[in-house]
Parts: C-alpha cells; sequence; structure tokens
C-alpha cells in the first residue's frame, strides 16, 4: 500500500480522498493555489503545498506543478479527483514516467477513452448500440453534408473532450452553419484535440449510468446504474440510484453492457459507461469517463461501499476481492448538487462570502462539502458547494428525506441552486420517477 | 496613469478581496498582488511545513524587495552543484539579473531580481524544497542605501 499520497484537486472531493486515505492509513500532501489558502484540505491534510496562483492553468492544471510538488513531498500516489488533469493521458504518462501511480486507468485505456470516436467504434465492436454519428469533421462543409445523411436534430460533439464542452445541440441546417465554427473555437481552446462530429440527438430521453470498478487480474463489477437524466445545458443537477421506472430485464441489460465494454478495454479502476435511453426502451453508449464521477455517492449509499478506498486499493495492485454476486444493492439514494450559481439568470456562478445558518444532518443524510463559515466563493473554479445525498429504503423515503435536508441547508452570501432543487424534489413527475433530459428545463427558472 | 491615480486603485485592491489585480494602459502596467501568506495569519494551518516561514517584520517593508518563488521546487543558489553562487549577501544586483534557480523536475526556473539594490538575505538553504511565493530573498532597495 502507499505510504503518501498526493491530493491532485481542490474542494470537497479532496476532503473525501484526505478522509479515505486515512481509513487506509495513508499520509496525504494537499496543493493548493493561492486562492484555496484557507481552504479545509489545507487543513485537513498531513501537509500542504502551495503550487501556484489562482489561474488553474498555473496550479490545479500544471502537471509540472503537481508532479513537483509531489517529489519534493515525496509521494507515491497522486488521486486526481475529477475535473483538472483526471482525466488527460499526458499526465497519466508524465505520473508513470515519474514513478509515481496515477489513481486511476492506465495510460492506454485513458487515451483510448478519451477519443470518443474510438470508444465508440470499441463498444459497437462487443455488440453495444452506439446513436447514429459521423466520423472527424474539420470543416462546415463536411458537417453540412454529414448532417444531411444523418437528419436532424443533431449534437455537435467533441472527439477529444468531455464535461459538456462543446456540445451545441443544433436542430436544423441554419443553426449548424452558426454554432460549428463557434464550437469548433471553444473545443479548441479547451482540448489538445479539437476534432467535432455529429450524433443524433435523441429527445426525449434518459440519461443512464453504470458505475463500473476493475482490478488488475481482471475482475470486474458494478455497482449498479444511477439516473442523471435532471440536467441542464448537459450539466447535471440531481443524481438517483437505482434509475426508476426500468423494468429489472433492461435495467440488466444496460448493467450488463457495461461489464461487456470493461472487459474487452480491460478496464482498470473506476469509471462510468453513460448510455441514453429512448422512450421505446432502447439504449446507446455514449462515453466512458475513465475517473472517479461527482454523482458517485449515490452508489456508495446502494452497496455500502467507498469507492474512493477502492479506487486507490486496485491502483495499489489489490485484488477485487468479491464478485458481482457478493455485492448487495440496498435501498434508494438521491443526490442534489448545491452549486453557487444563479438559476434566475441563466446560472450563472454567484461569488461572495458564505453565512452558514444551518446544515442538513440526520438519520439517512450525508453532506459532501468543503465550505466553512465566512468561506469566500471565488470566481475562478467550479461553482459546486455541497452534494447533499439522502437515502432511504424505498425511494420515497429518500425523497421525503431529501426534501426535509434541502430545507435545512441554509447558506446566504451567494444564490445557491438549493429552492430549484427544492422545485424539482417536489414536482409531479419527479415524484413519479418519470422525467427525462428536457424535463429541468420545464421546471421554474431551469 | 498618474500617481493619485495609482493610489485610489491601490485603496480599491485593499478594500476588496482579490489577490491579484492588474491594470494596463498604453504606457503602463501596474500589478497589486496581495502577499501570499497573509490570509493564512487568520487562519490556523497543520502541516504546511515547507512555507512556515519566520515571516520577518522589517522594519520598513517598503524599503525591500521580497523575491518569492515562481513555482513549487528545489531552491538552488548556484547553476551547477560546486558552482559559485549566483549572489551573495551584500552584492548589488540590477533588475532583471538572475539570482538563484528553481528546479521542479528537472526544468530550471530563474529566480530574478524584480528591481535594484543589495542583497540582504538570502532565506532559504540550497536544495531545500520551496513552495509557490514562498519569500526567498530580500533585496535593500538600492535609494535606500547610504551613499558611500
Amino acid at each position: 500500500m502507499f505510504q503518501k499520497l498526493l491530493v491532485a484537486n481542490r474542494g470537497e472531493i479532496a476532503l473525501r480522498v484526505i478522509e479515505s486515505c486515512r481509513e487506509l492509513g495513508i499520509r496525504t500532501t494537499a496543493v493548493y493555489s493561492e486562492a484555496d489558502q484557507g481552504s479545509l484540505p489545507v487543513r485537513l491534510a498531513d501537509e500542504a503545498l502551495c503550487i501556484g496562483p489562482p489561474d488553474a492553468r498555473g496550479s490545479y492544471l500544471s502537471s509540472l506543478a503537481i508532479l513537483s510538488a509531489a517529489t519534493i513531498s515525496g509521494t507515491d500516489a497522486v488521486h486526481p479527483g475529477y475535473g483538472f488533469l483526471a482525466e488527460s493521458a499526458e499526465f497519466v504518462e508524465a505520473c508513470e514516467e515519474t514513478g509515481i501511480t496515477f489513481i486511476g486507468p492506465p495510460r492506454g485505456v485513458m487515451a483510448l477513452v478519451g477519443d470518443k470516436l474510438a470508444a465508440r467504434r470499441e463498444a459497437e465492436a462487443v455488440g453495444i448500440p452506439v446513436l447514429p454519428a459521423s466520423g472527424p469533421l474539420v470543416s462546415l462543409a463536411e458537417a453540412e453534408e454529414a448532417a444531411q445523411d444523418l437528419g436532424y436534430p443533431l449534437m455537435i460533439k467533441a472527439a477529444g473532450g468531455g464535461g459538456g464542452r462543446g456540445i451545441r445541440v443544433v436542430p436544423d441546417r441554419e443553426k449548424l452553419r452558426r454554432e460549428f465554427d463557434l464550437a469548433r473555437r471553444e473545443v479548441g481552446e479547451a482540448f489538445a484535440d479539437s476534432r467535432l462530429y455529429l450524433e443524433r440527438h435523441i429527445v426525449p430521453a434518459r440519461h443512464i449510468e453504470v458505475q463500473i470498478l476493475g482490478d488488475a487480474f481482471g475482475n470486474v463489477v458494478h455497482w449498479g446504474e444511477r439516473d442523471c437524466s435532471v440536467q441542464r445545458r448537459h450539466q447535471k443537477l440531481v443524481e438517483e440510484a437505482p434509475a426508476p421506472s426500468l423494468d429489472e430485464g433492461l435495467r440488466e441489460r444496460i448493467r450488463e453492457a457495461a461489464i461487456r465494454l470493461a472487459r474487452r478495454l480491460d478496464y482498470r479502476n473506476a469509471g462510468t459507461v453513460e448510455f441514453l435511453l429512448d422512450t421505446e426502451g432502447r439504449f446507446c453508449f455514449i462515453e466512458l469517463n475513465a475517473r472517479i464521477q461527482v454523482e458517485h455517492p449515490v452508489s456508495e449509499i446502494l452497496t455500502g461501499r467507498n469507492l474512493v478506498t477502492e479506487q486507490i486499493r486496485i491502483a495499489a495492485g489489490e485484488k477485487l476481492g468479491y464478485s458481482q454476486e457478493d455485492l448487495v444493492f440496498s435501498g434508494h439514494a438521491i443526490e442534489c448538487r448545491l452549486n453557487a450559481e444563479d438559476p434566475g439568470q441563466g446560472f450563472v456562478p454567484s461569488i461572495g462570502r458564505l453565512a452558514i445558518r444551518n446544515l442538513p444532518s440526520g438519520h439517512g443524510v450525508r453532506l459532501d462539502t468543503h465550505i466553512y463559515h465566512e468561506m469566500e466563493v471565488t470566481p475562478w473554479y467550479d461553482p459546486l458547494l455541497a452534494k447533499l445525498i439522502t437515502w432511504g429504503r424505498t425511494r420515497d423515503e429518500a425523497r421525503v428525506r431529501m426534501a426535509g435536508a434541502l430545507a435545512r441547508f441554509e447558506v446566504e452570501g451567494v444564490k445557491t441552486t438549493r429552492n430549484l432543487c427544492q422545485e424539482i424534489i417536489a414536482s409531479p413527475p419527479f415524484a413519479r420517477g418519470e422525467y427525462t433530459t428536457g424535463f429541468l428545463a420545464t421546471i421554474g427558472t431551469g | 496613469m498618474n500617481l493619485s491615480e495609482i493610489e485610489e486603485l491601490l485603496r480599491l485592491f485593499e478594500g476588496s478581496s482579490l489577490t491579484e489585480l492588474v491594470v494596463e494602459g498604453s504606457e503602463m502596467r501596474v500589478t497589486f498582488r496581495r502577499d501570499a501568506g497573509a490570509p493564512r495569519e487568520t487562519v490556523p494551518q497543520r502541516g504546511a511545513g515547507l512555507n512556515a516561514p519566520p515571516r520577518e517584520a522589517g522594519p520598513s517593508a517598503s524599503d525591500r524587495l521580497v523575491v518569492r518563488s515562481p513555482c513549487v521546487g528545489t531552491f538552488s543558489s548556484c547553476p551547477a552543484p560546486g558552482s559559485d553562487a549566483f549572489v551573495r549577501a551584500g552584492d548589488v544586483v540590477r533588475e532583471g539579473d538572475t539570482l538563484a534557480v528553481v528546479e521542479a523536475m528537472k526544468v530550471l526556473t530563474e529566480v530574478k531580481a524584480p528591481g535594484d539594490g543589495v542583497v540582504e538575505k538570502i532565506l532559504v538553504q540550497d536544495g531545500q524544497p520551496v513552495e509557490f511565493g514562498r519569500e526567498l530573498i530580500i533585496i535593500a532597495r538600492e535609494s535606500t542605501l547610504e551613499l558611500a
């Protein structure tokens, strides 16, 4: 097992990693930018190193700064969390060359699934349906020709990107003409690979994803699926597990497809296979995210296991140690993301000093957060303040608990998504478990 | 931009929670940067073993230039092991002179003098790990020196 692990992230996920390391008896090094000097990870890690300025390009996105910090602090492993360098094949390579273990899949797998077009081909090779799509496109003329064959509505997507970046819905040719160059520019700034492709846009649909976990000995399991259909502009807001309104046969087929793909790729560590499910019960592969995801806690609650410690154990070369049959999924879990954003103003990030009046707690309530009273919310990073998770023996129990817990999330000083989450939880489609990716747009200011 | 405008900007910056403010005009560029260590004094902090320097409350900080580490890495006062140091206490330096290097993953970043003056003190040892923003060298401004 590792002696010392560097946490190459910030916020709530950095805390999750620090706390998981403590459970495993591993010492931790936090790295931080000048904007995060007073942060909880800096206070709670065994040691902390300032690695750069607030601009993430000089700190959390600088593999040089992070590996330099890892070297001088004598760490033998790096956990990337999510975002920042979590899916950078170049960073994985740099870690491997430095002799520091990257907590995640090996470089080859990372590079393959990072290429969305290559990942689609792998899924097709094991008989998993994919959405109709074009090949890589470099010009608008090519895109228009491909669109003619595919038929509208379409999505413009980035071959080398994730996190919703560059994704644009184009209902018709005119919109394609207007959006294609913009998408190319946005993608060119965000990713080294600026290739775009077109994929059929399915509405209404549900976003279903399966948590997978594989070790270095060929053992692969899934931790069940999550429904993440409550989204706006491809950013998730509410997630739950298991996915409601799926018949058991379909649920099994989706889970089994995820396992099939993981085996094909000789996948190691934690990953998420994302699918779109149409109203006819047909599902298509979208992509595989080779990292821990924000919404992982709902799967942890169903299995009663800690995904971060599992990631670290597997990276240290340990065997999974259990089979699919050993995993028992019990009850239901719901997660709400509480972001410092103003839903009334198009979800613009809201900055300010937090005043915490009350925080939710109690039986069946989990709050993953890095906030503290009078914390300054800066414009530099992801606006996530907290993830509120509730569970119950039934979905209704978890839902009622969530309504109560949200009411107790009383944080002032910035605008948050709390009220919007309350509306979602209370709405009849959510109560019935019948909602699609178009649902959030129909709620209040969403 | 005249002096009173700069003073006004400084007041605004001091009243804000910003850590850095850059104002660029056609003829000049002004950068305000908050002391990287300042907020820590209000936050109890564990760990941070490398960057807990004795914060010397110099008698008149404005007479001194504090040179900080441009990156996280290992401090070197000389170009190669065994060679002469770039500078020693008492040396006169000019803006842009190389004072030291910080090595990060075999990449050497030069530490340059931000202004003219005399090296008053080198605060870290050779081979010592340093954080981004760590105080490395104090330079006494030339204007404050007595002319011989």
